[in-house]
């Protein structure tokens, strides 16, 4: 068994970013630092990004957590779903300090500033289905 | 069965336009397939280059099934198909894109007014079918682009809201290594997938000229 193949767009335009990422899983095998944005492939490339917004459908039991990439993942939020019921759940954080859910540290051992999602507890037919806004984090 | 006329309405100042749209299944009614949602041909004046983008959507889906929404041609060209192997290869026009497949999801190819299921796209200039599409020459094709997908559940009313006016650009465009826009249009679409008698669909799509 394998995690599904995520279909992951994204668009950058140098200081402000949108991904939009969906998948639907056939069995029970989560995700594990998923890549959801590599920041390497943004050109120009930042340093690293912070999150403006987070808009995310899960459909069935599902824990979903975002993370920078580091060598002790950066957590940024976590969400859950619910059994035979789809939530939308929204997240902005513009209001908060710097416009934005920053890494941590960015000079932690193995920070790479990249996005992740890891995943627990999904089964066959669950649906997760994210849009999320970021900008270059200065 | 036919699928269900959509009721569409659509308001357009020369900038900015909205389209309220939907849709409700009746006993036999089958899915629609690439239904315009927004025909940019139609819109006064058309905006140049035909080219939208979308700035929020909100969708409301009663009933367990799947929706796409789609830029309609955002590639186009010509090919030659193959039998063997269920090959297609690139003759002019946009070239293939190796990562359609998962970014940013264009799943099948139109050839010829058939529409195949990508297998992979192994090069720029080759793609591998689900099917055979038997031996042609130099036949048009076609893909779309699918830039969203929602899924209804059973006995429930969903709404889904999506505002893109915070990202890149303030809205939501096709993504624009796969086309050089010669040609294309770009109307947006909606594909269905297991609606049922009983089920609705209903779309507010907010648009503005690119």
């Amino acid at each position: 068994m394998a995690a599904p193949t995520p279909t992951t767009t994204v668009n950058w335009d140098g200081i402000r970013g949108a991904v939009r990422f969906r998948a639907v899983w056939a069995d029970v095998t989560n995700y594990s630092d998923q890549s959801v944005v590599d920041i390497s492939t943004l050109a120009p490339a930042p340093a690293s990004i912070k999150i403006r917004s987070i808009d995310i459908i899960l459909n069935g039991d599902i824990g979903a957590t975002l993370e920078f990439d580091a060598t002790t993942d950066q957590d940024i939020d976590n969400f859950t779903g619910q059994s035979d019921v789809t939530y939308q759940l929204l997240r902005d954080y513009t209001d908060g300090p710097n416009a934005g859910i920053t890494p941590a540290d960015t000079a932690a051992a193995g920070f790479t500033g990249d996005l992740f999602i890891t995943t627990t507890n999904v089964a066959s037919g669950d649906e997760l289905n994210a849009y999320i806004v970021f900008e270059k984090s200065s | 069965m036919a699928a269900p006329t959509p009721t569409t309405i659509t308001n357009y100042d020369g900038w900015r336009g909205v389209v309220r749209w939907r849709a409700a299944w009746g006993v036999g009614d089958d899915d629609l397939t690439d239904t315009i949602l927004v025909d940019v041909s139609g819109l006064g004046p058309v905006p140049a280059r035909d080219a939208l983008k979308i700035r929020s959507l909100n969708v409301t889906m009663n009933g367990n099934y799947t929706v796409n929404l789609e830029w309609n041609d955002v590639a186009q060209g010509t090919v030659n198909t193959t039998t063997l192997n269920t090959r297609v290869t690139w003759v002019s026009g946009d070239a293939f894109q190796t990562k359609w497949v998962t970014d940013p999801g264009i799943t099948t190819i139109t050839i010829n007014g058939v529409v195949y299921t990508i297998t992979s796209v192994d090069s720029t200039t080759q793609i591998t079918l689900a099917s055979d599409p038997g031996d042609q020459t130099g036949v048009a094709y076609t893909v779309d682009e699918i830039f969203e997908t929602f899924t209804g559940q059973a006995d429930v009313t969903n709404s889904y809201v999506r505002d893109y006016t915070d990202g890149p650009n303030r809205g939501l465009t096709p993504d624009k290594s796969s086309t050089t826009r010669t040609g294309a249009v770009g109307d947006i679409l909606l594909t269905t997938s297991g609606a049922a008698s009983g089920d609705e669909l209903q779309v507010l799509l907010f648009f503005e000229r690119d």
